[in-house]
């Protein structure tokens, strides 16, 4: 301190003119910049806490969406394989069975361009004979009322068969081997 | 006493602190604050440079390592599993496919810590597991969820993700799902012995499954997020590595035709008590096969009752001796070097004395025969067939059997038919030159050579596809995951006889079919059908020697513009009915009759030559 005693400033009188400026009205109050700021931060918040709901709204419908995804998903595998399944070579000739179908076992074709046969035809033979319902429509009094989807079927079948042994056994000496 | 020095020192401490003021006092002297300022900046300075130091050090040097740990620990990872591709017939259905599927696992030690009991756990999961769902044994369930010490208990295998979902939904503790594709047969089985199965660690364990199975499975996936408690953070990204799905399989089998097949030889299988017998159905034109069933085979969906024999695929696995079947590669040859035409006259005799004590006998005893190459054939005449193939090279055995060889070798057998199966075996032609004397005789109508199933109805689809053979091949391509279609490498073909020397043999196999010949039952009314009917001597290992038959038929139609061949090999057929003609052939006109009208093949209505059979 004793080095320095004085402490370098301007010398009074030598600086800038200090004077009182007209129409400044003093301190101006504080309140409307905090109410400024209260309010951006208040907004800030809501903002914010829209920002979360929306953004939960959105994660509690995806959760939504991907579980109803997967469900469908398991849904559709189940109902193509059940498809599969109801297409299957096995299932198909069964169902054909049980309606009184059988394999054709002399296989022949009609050229559609001039109607021509080729082959030899052959009325099929009767079905094997548990599973037909009605081969003679008349003649099985149980299998005719349950089932009408087949009644088309077998009545066309029902009239050939009346001589089925017969007509088949014509057929191989008729054949050019 | 101790304690006394310091209670002495303390007193002189004191003494010596309080002499200072005694003297006249100094006048105070006021540290130089910029040294201060100095000494404490450099202390600061210090201080903070230690922080910086660290700082430094967590920041920059190590903080790659530090990072990393930090995200390890709040990072999840989940693995997204690969669908297993599927096995596709060749209409792109599948035969055997991957689906999800959950294994429900218990910790019975959880169950027993949360103090629950096992009893309601077991009736209630009972509603939900077994097969129909709601028929799981209690008491089973019970005893596996109360076992002490355990902390995994498999309640279900394989339960469907609905199932899952329900049973998740109880909220139980201790219950746990896991992860267990199961693969199904949605069109119930078909071709099982060449689809193969997946064994419980998700491989393929035969069959195509297995060879396709690198293929087949994909490249399992992986999620990973950052996770607060489990609860994935908002907005800090996800890491998803995409699982690639297994490509699927698409082959070449129709699977109706494969039905009806497999239908067949199972009725003549059980029919004739025989040991095994097999069907291979085969598009001539392009080596497709078709179909390929065996008997027994056994059902994907149970395999603990299938034995490992009946796992293989015997279409390529088993072989046989062909037999009479064989009659047609030697007449092929005979033809084509232009030693015989199906014209040629030959008097058979009762039987040919080969000298070394090997006679050749035919299969029923007849006397003095006059009949052409073509009734040879027809009738399968052993003697016939030893006589005229000698002409290949007349009084030169070692030339004749070495051109014997070359023409079996050309149709393909004793070489791997092409399908490449697991657990294919190429059969046995031994090299002309290790020929013993009777092998000599025997080779030319198939005795003394073995073959398997393919082999043996890849030579008739080389007669039918004029003298062309073409690889036998199992698969069409490959379908990629986004449904792109790659198909297989086109197979290789090889002109193995002339078209005219075919159609030669074929005219003369229209003869089997015929009623002279030995195939009659083989005959399609409408259609020209050719074949030929192979009746072999059956080695079998346990009798250590022959026992028993190799009833075979093997043919396509429509003969003259062939679209279909079809080999029908029963082995050990019981009773006095073993005939390739009686055994096979109602076989072969059956799956024949079937998978002429599921291809749409209409006859060509041409008429068959009818060749003479004797003159």
């Amino acid at each position: 301190m004793a080095d320095r005693p004085v402490r370098r400033g301007p010398r009074p009188g030598a600086g800038p003119r200090l004077a009182v400026i007209q129409g400044f009205a003093g301190r101006r109050s504080a309140i409307p910049f905090a109410l400024l700021i209260l309010g951006v931060l208040g907004v800030g918040l809501v903002g914010l806490l829209m920002l979360n709901t929306a953004m939960d709204e959105n994660s509690v419908r995806t959760a939504r969406a991907q579980q109803r995804q997967a469900a469908l998903t398991d849904r559709e595998q189940e109902l193509s394989q059940q498809l599969a399944g109801l297409t299957a070579p096995g299932a198909l000739a069964s169902q054909a069975a049980a309606l009184g179908l059988v394999p054709n076992p002399q296989p022949a074709f009609i050229d559609p361009s001039d109607g021509r046969v080729l082959g030899s035809p052959s009325p099929a033979p009767t079905p094997s004979p548990i599973p037909t319902p009605t081969p003679t429509p008349t003649a099985t009094p149980t299998g005719s009322p349950g089932t009408t989807a087949s009644g088309p079927a077998s009545g066309s079948a029902g009239a050939p068969s009346t001589t089925p042994a017969s007509v088949p056994a014509t057929t191989p000496s008729e054949s050019p081997q | 006493m101790t304690q006394q020095p310091p209670r002495r020192r303390t007193p002189n401490r004191s003494e010596r602190s309080a002499t200072p003021p005694s003297k006249p006092a100094a006048p105070l002297r006021l540290g130089r604050p910029s040294r201060r300022l100095k000494v404490g900046m450099l202390a600061l300075a210090f201080v903070f440079s230690l922080y910086s130091g660290r700082l430094m050090q967590l920041q920059v040097t190590d903080a790659g390592g530090y990072a990393a740990k930090a995200a390890a620990d709040r990072t999840a990872d989940v693995t997204l599993y690969a669908k297993r591709g599927s096995i596709l017939d060749s209409s792109g259905q599948p035969m055997a496919e991957s689906v999800d599927a959950v294994d429900v696992i218990a910790d019975p030690l959880v169950i027993a810590q949360q103090k629950q009991d096992p009893a309601v756990y077991a009736s209630k999961l009972a509603a939900y597991l077994g097969n129909p769902p709601g028929t799981a044994d209690i008491a089973t369930l019970r005893a596996k969820l109360s076992k002490p010490g355990s902390q995994y208990a498999v309640l279900a295998q394989q339960v469907t993700p609905a199932v899952w979902k329900q049973i998740k939904a109880l909220g139980l503790d201790g219950i746990t799902g896991n992860q267990d594709p199961k693969v199904v047969y949605p069109q119930g089985a078909i071709a099982p012995n060449a689809v193969g199965f997946v064994n419980s660690q998700g491989v393929g364990g035969a069959g195509l499954e297995q060879q396709y199975n690198a293929l087949l499975s994909g490249t399992n996936g992986k999620i990973s997020y950052q996770a607060a408690y489990g609860i994935e953070i908002p907005t800090t990204g996800i890491n998803e590595q995409a699982a690639v799905d297994g490509t699927s399989v698409e082959t070449t089998i129709d699977s109706r035709i494969q039905w009806a097949a497999q239908q067949a030889i199972d009725a003549e299988v059980g029919k004739t008590k025989a040991a095994l017998g097999t069907v291979v159905v085969m598009d001539p034109r392009t080596g497709a096969i078709l179909a390929l069933a065996s008997s027994p085979t056994f059902d994907p969906n149970n395999l603990s009752t299938a034995t490992s024999a009946e796992l293989g695929d015997p279409a390529v696995s088993d072989v046989f001796e062909p037999g009479s079947v064989a009659k047609v590669i030697t007449m092929s040859a005979e033809i084509q070097q232009g030693v015989t035409t199906p014209a040629t006259k030959v008097v058979v005799p009762p039987q040919l004395n080969t000298g070394d004590g090997y006679t050749v006998h035919d299969d029923t005893y007849h006397g003095y025969e006059n009949l052409t190459l073509n009734g040879i054939l027809a009738e399968s005449s052993n003697i016939g067939t030893d006589m005229t193939s000698l002409q290949l090279a007349p009084n030169n055995m070692t030339e004749r059997n070495a051109l014997l060889y070359d023409y079996f070798s050309a149709f393909g057998l004793g070489r791997d038919s092409g399908l490449g199966l697991p657990g294919e075996s190429p059969g046995i032609l031994a090299p002309a030159a290790d020929w013993n004397h009777s092998q000599q005789y025997t080779v030319a109508f198939g005795q003394g050579l073995s073959v398997n199933a393919i082999q043996a109805t890849s030579v008739y689809a080389t007669i039918a596809n004029q003298g062309v053979r073409v690889t036998p091949n199992l698969v069409k391509g490959t379908v990629a995951s986004n449904g792109k279609f790659t198909a297989a490498p086109a197979p290789t073909r090889t002109q193995v006889v002339s078209p005219h020397t075919a159609e030669q043999v074929s005219q003369m196999m229209e003869s089997v079919v015929s009623d002279e010949g030995t195939g009659t039952d083989a005959e399609i009314p409408g259609y020209r059908v050719a074949g030929k009917t192979g009746t072999a001597n059956r080695y079998v290992a346990s009798c250590h020697g022959y026992c028993g038959y190799t009833a075979s038929f093997i043919g396509y139609a429509p003969a003259d513009s062939p679209r279909l061949v079809i080999g029908v090999y029963v082995e050990g057929p019981q009773g006095a009915n073993y005939f390739g003609g009686s055994v096979s052939a109602p076989v072969f006109q059956q799956v024949m009759t079937f998978a002429l009208q599921e291809q749409g093949v209409p006859p060509t209505g041409s008429k068959a030559p009818n060749l003479p059979v004797s003159w």
